[in-house]
């Protein structure tokens, strides 16, 4: 019933609260794995999983800082949330067609 | 500043008709997948403004998505938007049903995009309980 890439995308990001804490954290400014897990009940790995979904996204993005990485929301996510419903409206506008046009 | 989302397309069939697929057969054209429950009985729009538009499940939950600001049928539709989001972080949807060459131009505009921007930063209880309702259940339905 449902495709791949869209449940990649800012859906699957946003329906966790452990990555909507990340989100709220990382909108305070960048902060590496260890920063992020300091501040949830959860265990470093579990950020780094997490981190790597928003990633994947679109609603965070990462850089090298010596020899650590430093995580940042991507525009405020916010694009990516608008993007994910672009994408998302034009699938709902090519299944109305269908609807509306083997309807009366 | 976000410019607005802007989708436009052409369908074989009267504005009144469109209109009426829009708002009273929702759950058959909205994907299933972008829903709470994944699988909705129905997605209703209250005819009026200030109506709500809900997703009702098939175990009879109801899941607000928004709410109707202006009502005018068969041309156009205006309403807040906050499927997987706080309604205090709701978008707005804008939608016109116009005479086109093949029948009629839909045109959907969403706005208000920078008010998520601030989403982020405050830790409100109140956004904080209605992720938890959507949360878990909606991660779920979606993947």
């Amino acid at each position: 019933m449902v495709t791949e890439p869209l449940h990649r995308s800012a859906l699957d990001a946003l329906g966790d609260p452990n990555r909507r804490a990340i989100v709220e954290i990382l909108s305070g400014g960048g902060r590496s794995v260890q920063q992020i897990a300091d501040e949830l009940p959860i265990s470093r790995p579990a950020v780094s999983r997490h981190l790597r979904l928003l990633k994947e996204a679109g609603l965070v993005s990462d850089q090298a800082d010596g020899n650590r990485r430093i995580y940042g929301l991507r525009d405020e996510g916010v694009e990516a949330i608008r993007a994910y419903f672009e994408q998302v409206w034009s699938q709902a506008a090519a299944r109305f067609r269908i609807v509306a046009e083997n309807t009366k | 500043m976000t410019d607005p989302l802007i989708v436009e397309f052409e369908v074989d069939s009267p504005p009144g008709h469109a209109f009426d697929v829009w708002t009273t057969r929702c759950a058959t054209w909205w994907p299933p997948s972008h829903t709470v429950s994944g699988d909705p009985a129905a997605i209703t729009f209250e005819p009026h403004a200030g109506g709500r538009i809900v997703e009702r499940a098939p175990g009879g939950e109801e899941h607000d998505w928004g709410r109707v600001l202006d009502w005018e049928p068969p041309r156009r539709l205006r309403y807040l938007w906050h499927l997987f989001f706080d309604p205090s972080e709701a978008t707005e949807v804008e939608v016109t049903f116009s005479e086109g060459s093949a029948g009629t131009v839909v045109r959907l505009e969403q706005r208000g995009w920078d008010r998520l921007g601030e989403a982020g930063p405050p830790r409100r209880a109140k956004t904080e309980q209605v992720w938890t309702l959507i949360g878990t259940r909606f991660a779920d339905a979606c993947g």
